[in-house]
């Protein structure tokens, strides 16, 4: 799918987070790792809180995947991620969640399938954006989780499911 | 030095000074007359100062200094020599000290802070998986 910008948007997320390495006890894109436990822990706050969350989040068939680099994972192999849902005003949370408030930016918006999610999501990293003149203006990344088009019950182990990418982009600056 | 008032005292004030205030912005909200202003708080310049230091035409710097003259933001006290009034000051410092404290600032200066790229490792072990 050809990618989309989304001007000026700005991501105010609701959700657990977790810092770590969160590979270290099982590999990337498994239920075992420390990502699709907090996918579960969130699931847990989530259904304990519901009445609360349900009139807080502004569409909760959207999961949100946020990772950030912190400047020190070079050393640390250490970063930032939060599972989350969009919210508008809130007045109070649950006390294991958090509010995250992503800087007002420019995002380039592409779909990729679960079964070619490395390949395409790689593509459009190195090659789409630079080659569009843009470049990454902060550095984290958002995966979205549309519930028509990423059946949780089967997740990723059907190729057919479908994640969002939203990476912040800005125009590339000539010196 | 600001005193605290309602939002409706506050509204009332500003619609009383409507006009004057808004003479005041438009005499600063002018590159080359707030240069002016910032070169005369560092003291009395002289006509010949203000055109090397603004780079202006003599034409256009004298447009300038009437014009700020008139609303008083500055005066010209001694034959040949330029300088900002009390007036002009408190302007110019109510505008930075708001600017300071402003959510623009702020925003502006998390802006620099956080913008960036991933690392290339970072990118290798996001994508570099398949």
């Amino acid at each position: 799918m050809q990618p989309t910008i989304i001007e000026n948007k700005v991501f105010k997320l609701l959700g657990c987070v977790f810092y770590g390495d969160p590979f270290h006890s099982a590999k990337e894109w498994t239920y075992e790792n420390e990502i699709s436990k907090l996918w579960v822990r969130f699931g847990r706050v989530l259904e304990k809180n519901y009445n609360l969350l349900n009139k807080i989040f502004i569409d909760s068939k959207v999961g949100y995947e946020l990772h950030i680099e912190p400047k020190e994972f070079k050393e640390t192999k250490k970063y930032y991620v939060m599972v989350a849902m969009e919210i508008g005003n809130v007045q109070e949370i649950p006390l294991e969640m958090y509010i995250k408030i992503l800087p007002k930016a420019n995002y380039i918006l592409y779909t990729t399938t679960v079964g070619n999610k490395f390949n395409e999501g790689s593509y459009i990293y190195n090659k789409w954006i630079p080659e569009n003149g843009y470049q990454q203006a902060f550095p984290y990344i958002i995966q979205g989780y549309v519930e028509q088009r990423y059946d949780p019950k089967t997740g990723l182990n059907n190729p057919n499911n479908e994640i969002d990418w939203y990476i912040p982009i800005k125009k590339i600056e000539l010196i | 030095m600001f005193e605290e008032k309602s939002i409706i005292e506050l509204v009332s004030s500003l619609e009383n000074s409507f006009q004057e205030i808004l003479s005041i912005i438009k005499a600063i909200g002018n590159n080359k007359r707030l240069k002016i202003l910032l070169t005369l708080l560092t003291g009395e310049k002289t006509f010949e100062n203000l055109k090397k230091e603004t780079k202006l035409q003599k034409t256009a710097l004298a447009n300038h200094l009437i014009k700020l003259m008139k609303i008083l933001l500055i005066e010209k006290p001694d034959y040949g020599k330029y300088k900002i009034t009390s007036d002009g000051e408190l302007f110019i410092r109510a505008m930075e000290n708001a600017y300071k404290y402003s959510d623009i600032r702020e925003s502006k200066g998390m802006e620099v802070i956080q913008r960036g790229q991933f690392s290339k490792d970072f990118v290798d072990s996001f994508f570099g998986s398949s």
